[in-house]
């Protein structure tokens, strides 16, 4: 993207050229990302059982990655920004998949009512 | 790849190593600051810290999300009943509106670093609205929600109705035992004699009240040993037909739960929207040409006016609708006056332009967030299947 380059002379831009998205990237990303939106509602119609939350999941998970590679630059931006991202995800699955286990890990306690009253103490 | 290797190597350029401080790009570009050797160094040290800024983001709302994903865990049954009560279709009409404010935030970026002032002027005022559009939306909602008994207020516990039983009731929430010998007493078909609770009101009411308190305060799971085995499967038996009128208010208050994680999550995400639209204010003010900003700046508090007069009308609230009159028509004659005092002399063009982009670029940033947040709330809220 040199173009950037030409439009000034002034002194403290050069080695300063922004990634400029072109119009089709923005606009093949929105098409993507209302396909997506329409697929994710559709699957919902159909009963897969435990799969339907995973695949409405996976889907979102596909049109934030398309949202962050290119509405927010990720792709052309330095690799730290996406680093910083993936591993704020990473501490929430953390978080969330243990708080999870430690939910699932009471649960035997919790199954009837004599034994939970017994387990409270 | 190429201006990733540019950036990091501007600082050591011999040009700026040589000028030092007060040299004289300084005169040349007000934009960067004097602490920054180049725009590339400046805007890049913007962008990392709105990038930690986002990661802190992502990691509140993912408390929620925490909330959410163990109370789903624990009542896959009381998400599948209660989601019927949200309505898809303007949930995914609220997920269209932010994706395409989302682009034309994008295209935004991408209109400044080109140095095109009109066509950014026009993408900022689109996202504006997004913003609007999506509020609006939510109102909706909200206001259905609110006339159909399932509004924040009515089950919690922090309700003016509960504040002075619960005051009468404290002694019993301390003490988990006596929860189990108020619901043993009603199981067996006896009104609960201890437990302090003397007043006729508050033991009806105990049992039920117990049931919701356990959730919010102790691990999730725990409310599932308390609920009275009937009422769960005259739920399961009933399945998705019978309505939240007739569920019995233990059921209805766990449903409950469902809608307070529901407003927490949404009510944060609205925030955020909230947010975003006075930066992107703040954005439309400084791409306009500086001549055009004394009618601009009193429009989106006149816009916020209209948004309410708005929210009146859906929610008949009186009140609402003559305060968002009245700001409204205060900053249009405002505005009015402003344009009549002055002409409007200065042709200069908006701030931004292909030099000086930063503040679109990171205002950006925040709002792709938001509505990658939305991406993950539409489906786990609106879709449970």
């Amino acid at each position: 993207m040199s173009q950037s380059s030409e439009h000034h002379d002034t002194a403290g831009h050069e080695g300063f050229h922004p990634h400029v998205v072109s119009p089709r990237v923005l606009l093949t990303v929105f098409g993507i990302l209302l396909v997506l939106t329409m697929l994710t509602v559709a699957v919902t119609k159909i009963d897969l059982g435990k799969l339907n939350v995973w695949i409405a999941l996976i889907i979102a998970v596909a049109k934030a990655g398309v949202v962050g590679l290119y509405f927010m630059h990720l792709r052309y931006d330095r690799p730290f920004h996406g680093i910083i991202l993936v591993v704020s995800l990473m501490f929430v699955a953390l978080f969330i998949g243990i708080a999870l286990m430690d939910s699932d890990a009471y649960q035997p306690n919790l199954q009837g009512k004599p034994a939970a009253s017994e387990a409270m103490p | 790849m190429s201006q990733t290797s540019d950036i990091s190597t501007s600082p050591s350029n011999p040009l700026h190593g040589d000028a030092g401080h007060g040299g004289d790009h300084h005169v040349h570009d007000p934009h960067v600051a004097h602490h920054f050797d180049s725009m590339g160094q400046q805007v890049d040290a913007g962008k990392l810290g709105m990038w930690v800024f986002l990661a802190t983001e992502i990691l509140m709302f993912g408390g929620l999300f925490c909330a959410y994903a163990v109370y789903r865990g624990n009542h896959p049954e009381v998400f599948a009943y209660a989601h019927h009560y949200l309505d898809t279709s303007l949930g995914a009409l609220n997920t269209v509106i932010l994706i395409a404010s989302s682009l034309t935030m994008a295209w935004a970026v991408r209109c400044s670093q080109l140095g095109k002032q009109r066509a950014l002027l026009i993408c900022l005022v689109l996202t504006l609205l997004g913003g609007f559009g999506f509020l609006c939306v939510k109102t909706i909602e909200y206001n259905h929600k609110a006339h159909t008994g399932k509004w924040i207020g009515s089950a919690n516990m922090y309700h003016p109705k509960y504040v002075a039983d619960k005051r009468d009731e404290k002694g019993k929430l301390k003490a988990p035992q006596e929860k189990n010998e108020a619901n043993d007493a009603k199981g067996s078909g006896e009104a609960p004699v201890g437990g302090g609770v003397t007043t006729p009101a508050a033991s009806t009411d105990g049992p039920d009240r117990s049931a919701i308190a356990a959730p919010a305060a102790g691990p999730a799971g725990v409310s599932a040993s308390i609920l009275d085995e009937d009422h769960a499967k005259a739920a399961h038996a009933a399945g998705h037909t019978m309505t939240y009128e007739d569920l019995p208010k233990a059921e209805q208050e766990r449903v409950h739960i469902f809608f307070q994680i529901y407003y927490l999550m949404t009510g944060l995400h609205s925030f955020h929207v909230i947010l975003g639209m006075f930066l992107i204010f703040w954005l439309v003010v400084r791409a306009a040409k500086p001549g055009d900003r004394k009618w601009i700046v009193p429009l989106f508090p006149a816009a916020m006016g209209l948004f309410l007069v708005y929210v009146g009308i859906v929610t008949h609230s009186t009140g609402v609708m003559i305060s968002g009159v009245v700001i409204a028509g205060l900053l249009g004659l405002y505005a009015l006056w402003r344009v009549r005092g002055g002409a409007g002399e200065s042709d200069q063009a908006g701030d931004f332009g292909p030099t000086y982009f930063a503040p679109v670029d990171i205002v950006g940033l925040y709002w792709h967030l938001v509505d990658l947040i939305w991406i993950f709330l539409f489906p786990l809220l609106y879709l449970i299947h």
